[in-house]
């Protein structure tokens, strides 16, 4: 550095430059900065390249072993080109789905991890270039192992045999889940946790891969398997809608870990939990109706029981998003920051509708009212919406439609537990808070409050036990959770009208429940929900765009200023009190 | 632009890192953050740099929080930390590259500043050589690069002189200069203190999370140091010199080598100056009375105990 300049000069001005040159420039400056890094570093790194040409040697050894087990049947030329492409299939399912997700999560660990943190965090790029960033570099390392596949999937087809249309269905669904299984394990390696636990998420990220891997490659092989197409096209449909709203869930949640805490960064995260079940179901309907008018009405992708299934599954949903706002209300602070505050909308009726989109635990409260008070609103607009449609025969189309069904109470009823359970918490944290006079992390409390749950059922269990209640009362010891209901209700659709009693104790102790943890959050929440209001405008606080008007140079620097600061240190009690979410 | 510390606390469960810090300090200016191991220098800087939050306080640039604000917080910092995260693939000019990009420069631009960032700091040779196979020094130098890239206004560096020969302390204590030449605000924490006294035109001081003195070095020398080495020539030796002035007021101890006197005395300038009007009243012929000034060793020695947090 010794040679270096005594002034450094970052802009000049540059030439005149042509439109061809300006193309040029504007296209290789287009790609997301972290693709480029992503990219560069994996063609000088050896992971990605090992990975590449272990797929080569193994598609070459398995695609000749395959067609000398069938040289006999392609010189007689039987179809086999089914066969061929499945072992292609299979290949890209484990790498797509199993190697190349854990690559990219194993990255973002490592870039994330406290002892190497890499500086790219630091940079000016927002957060949703970087999972996208992460997402397209995975994506292009895909594209290479498609490509790579590619002309042992034409000789596939030329071997006869190949359903084209199964075959782009099934190309279609690789690259949902290839993009799905990278999100999550991006997600999990996003996750601020202590080594053991990420230890832990790491080996669970495993497990799902794996299965997400077998369920992908068994799949592929039940698909050709399948006699009807509509079988196939409606299973499809529905895997290809899980996989999407996964996806979405997975980013938003995922862009959430890599915000600057202080910004209300789980709005975008909320917003997608109310809107993709609710955009999943209108979907899902949508295209049963189609299926219904292409296939008809009684043929398997619109079968009665299908539609009930999807009936359920939208109620279910929900009801687990409502689970994941009450993970969320426990997660949140109590008090919003200066930053939050700042963003609040100033009307009143927008505050309002904002409320459960912000951050901050009444907030994710209102969040789980709000999703299972849309499980329920779901299944009524449900039931309206084909009432209208007439479209598909539904012999038991009287039980959606009716007041009051068994599944409409069970859902009721497993909101009702949410809501007790995120009032918990709530009070437990308060009180926590109180007593220590700081602010206790959310996954402590979530597992203390499951821990509480667990051991005063296993309590419960003990004493109707040594009571010695006939077997199936021994139901009633795990009251405190959903868990009796369910077994009523079963994992089936079937309707069992003789368990109303458990119905009838889950709704006594929900109720009880609810009224006790209600009482004592009441005023808090009330509290909660006159605070939520924007501050001031004529603030002392400056923002960021009042910064930058100012001139610099507005400022003497002198070391006046530094020599005054200790007397700052004096005033520091009177510091800020809102603290960064 | 002035970046103000307030009431800085960041907890670590009972371990209190950083416990109640305030301090300001501004453009064209290069402040030192000494102390003991363990007394919280990273961790602020960390929270300056936005990788961390504190538990409580704020930092404001402008007046604009950077805990609040972070985003804008990291166009307005740059941080150089100890040590580089350790990249095995990538070059030192596909590094500065891709933060070129993150940083949003484009085109024509991004080529001219990367280049130019390169020679500034020395890098034009090492530019195709992988970051992994660097040694400490060049490391440090793509991090001063890599932080230099967005033109920050503040500069935040923890231990940049680690670990250098001493020929690289020189070239980053003469490149810093220049940076504080050009209007930059400049924070640096070193354990060198000799090298770092050389460069700052002021001091921060922490002990175990606390900021135990602020200010330029001149002004905490005479707070904390209670006394002056003065270094003495008369014009020709006399008899019982150094018994006499010995028994001077304020004077505690002389010692000899060859011409000169060094006299230790209790108390600041007024004192000394008290000292020559007696020397000078006794008839001693002085033709040399200078203070030694005091290091920032001697500083960091007076007000520090060696605890840690």
């Amino acid at each position: 550095m010794s040679s270096a300049p005594a002034t450094l000069q970052l802009a000049h001005a540059g030439r005149p430059r042509s439109f061809l040159r300006r193309l040029g420039e504007w296209l290789a400056d287009w790609p997301n900065p972290i693709v480029v890094k992503e990219l560069r570093q994996a063609v000088r790194g050896w992971t990605a390249l090992v990975m590449f040409l272990l797929y080569l040697v193994v598609q070459l050894v398995v695609v000749g072993i395959m067609l000398m087990s069938v040289a006999e049947q392609v010189w007689s030329e039987s179809p086999v080109g089914t066969e061929v492409f499945l072992a292609v299939q299979i290949q890209l399912a484990v790498t797509l789905v199993g190697l190349l997700p854990l690559y990219a999560g194993a990255r973002l660990f490592l870039e994330r991890s406290d002892v190497n943190l890499d500086l790219m965090f630091i940079t000016p790029l927002r957060p949703v270039w970087l999972v996208l960033g992460k997402l397209l570099a995975a994506a292009v390392l895909g594209l290479l192992f498609f490509s790579a596949s590619a002309p042992v999937m034409t000789m596939a087809y030329f071997l006869r045999g190949l359903d084209l249309l199964y075959a782009g269905i099934l190309l279609g669904l690789d690259v949902l889940a290839m993009m799905t299984a990278v999100q999550a394990a991006l997600f999990v390696a996003a996750i601020p946790a202590p080594r053991a636990v990420a230890v832990l998420l790491g080996v669970g990220l495993i497990f799902g891969l794996i299965f997400g891997v077998g369920m992908l490659a068994s799949g592929s092989v039940a698909m050709f398997t399948a006699v009807a197409p509509e079988i196939v096209i409606g299973i499809s449909s529905w895997v290809a809608l899980t996989l999407v709203a996964g996806f979405v869930l997975l980013f938003t949640a995922t862009h959430a870990l890599l915000s600057p805490p202080p910004s209300n960064r789980l709005m975008p995260f909320k917003i997608m939990l109310l809107a993709v079940p609710v955009v999943y179901w209108i979907v899902a309907g949508a295209l049963l109706e189609l299926f219904s008018r292409l296939f008809g009405p009684h043929v398997p992708p619109v079968d009665i029981d299908e539609y009930l299934m999807l009936v359920h599954f939208a109620e279910r949903t929900l009801t687990l998003a409502g689970w994941l706002a009450w993970g969320i209300a426990v997660s949140e602070r109590l008090d919003w920051n200066r930053r939050v505050l700042a963003q609040l909308p100033r009307s009143r009726w927008l505050r309002v509708l904002a409320f459960p989109f912000y951050t901050g635990a009444a907030n994710g409260l209102m969040l789980a009212l709000v999703l299972t008070g849309f499980s329920w609103l779901m299944r009524r607009s449900l039931g309206i919406w084909f009432s209208w449609s007439g479209s598909i025969s539904r012999p038991f189309y009287s039980d959606i439609h009716g007041t009051w069904s068994e599944w409409e109470y069970s859902a009721f009823l497993a909101d009702g537990y949410v809501i007790a359970y995120a009032l918990t918490a709530l009070t437990l944290r308060r009180y926590l808070e109180w007593q220590r006079g700081k602010s206790v992390p959310g996954w402590i409390l979530l597992l203390l409050e499951v821990g509480l749950i667990a051991f005063a059922s296993l309590l419960l269990a003990v004493v109707l036990a040594l009571l010695r209640v006939p077997e199936p009362m021994l139901t009633y010891a795990f009251v405190l959770t959903p868990y009796p209901l369910f077994e009523a209700l079963g994992i089936d659709v079937l309707f069992r009208h003789e368990r109303w009693d458990v119905y009838f104790s889950s709704t006594v102790v929900v109720l009880t429940w609810l009224a006790i943890v209600g009482t004592v959050t009441f005023f808090w929440f009330g509290k909660q929900v006159r605070r939520f209001v924007p501050p001031p405008k004529a603030s002392s606080s400056r923002t960021p765009a009042a910064a930058s008007a100012t001139n610099p140079n507005d400022r003497e620097p002198t070391l006046a200023s530094l020599a005054n600061t200790t007397a700052l240190a004096g005033h520091a009690s009177q510091g800020p009190d809102n603290l960064p979410g | 632009m002035l970046v103000e510390i307030d009431g800085l606390k960041r907890y670590f469960g009972k371990v209190k890192a950083v416990d109640d810090v305030s301090f300001s300090f501004a453009t064209q200016q290069i402040i030192g953050l000494v102390g003991p191991n363990g007394a919280g220098k990273t961790t602020l800087m960390r929270i300056l740099a936005t990788l961390d939050e504190p538990t409580a306080g704020d930092v404001r640039v402008d007046g604009v929080s950077i805990v609040q604000y972070p985003e804008q917080g990291r166009k307005l910092i740059g941080f150089v930390p100890d040590s580089l995260p350790n990249h095995r693939d990538i070059s030192v000019h596909e590094y500065l590259d891709f933060f070129a990009r993150a940083c949003g420069l484009r085109g024509q631009l991004r080529r001219r500043v990367v280049e130019s960032i390169e020679e500034f700091t020395n890098l034009v040779n090492l530019r195709e050589k992988n970051i992994h196979a660097l040694s400490k020094g060049m490391k440090q130098r793509v991090s001063v690069a890599r932080a230099l890239l967005h033109d920050p206004p503040i500069l935040v560096l923890d231990e940049p002189a680690a670990g250098l020969d001493p020929r690289a302390r020189i070239e980053l204590r003469e490149l810093l200069r220049a940076l504080c030449n050009q209007g930059k605000a400049i924070l640096v924490s070193s354990h060198i203190l000799a090298e770092l006294e050389q460069m700052i035109t002021g001091v921060v001081i922490l002990e175990q999370g606390k900021l135990v003195r602020a200010g330029s070095l001149q002004h905490i020398l005479q707070e904390s140091v209670t006394h002056r080495v003065v270094r003495l020539r008369l014009l020709e030796s006399m008899d019982g010199a150094i018994e006499k002035i010995s028994c001077l007021p304020h004077v505690e101890t002389v010692t000899r080598a060859d011409q000169l006197l060094r006299l230790w005395v209790q108390g600041g300038d007024g004192e000394c100056c008290a000292v020559l009007a007696e020397l000078v009243r006794q008839g001693f012929p002085v033709v040399e009375f200078q203070i030694e000034s005091a290091a920032l060793e001697q500083v960091f020695l007076a007000v520090t105990k060696g605890e840690v947090a």
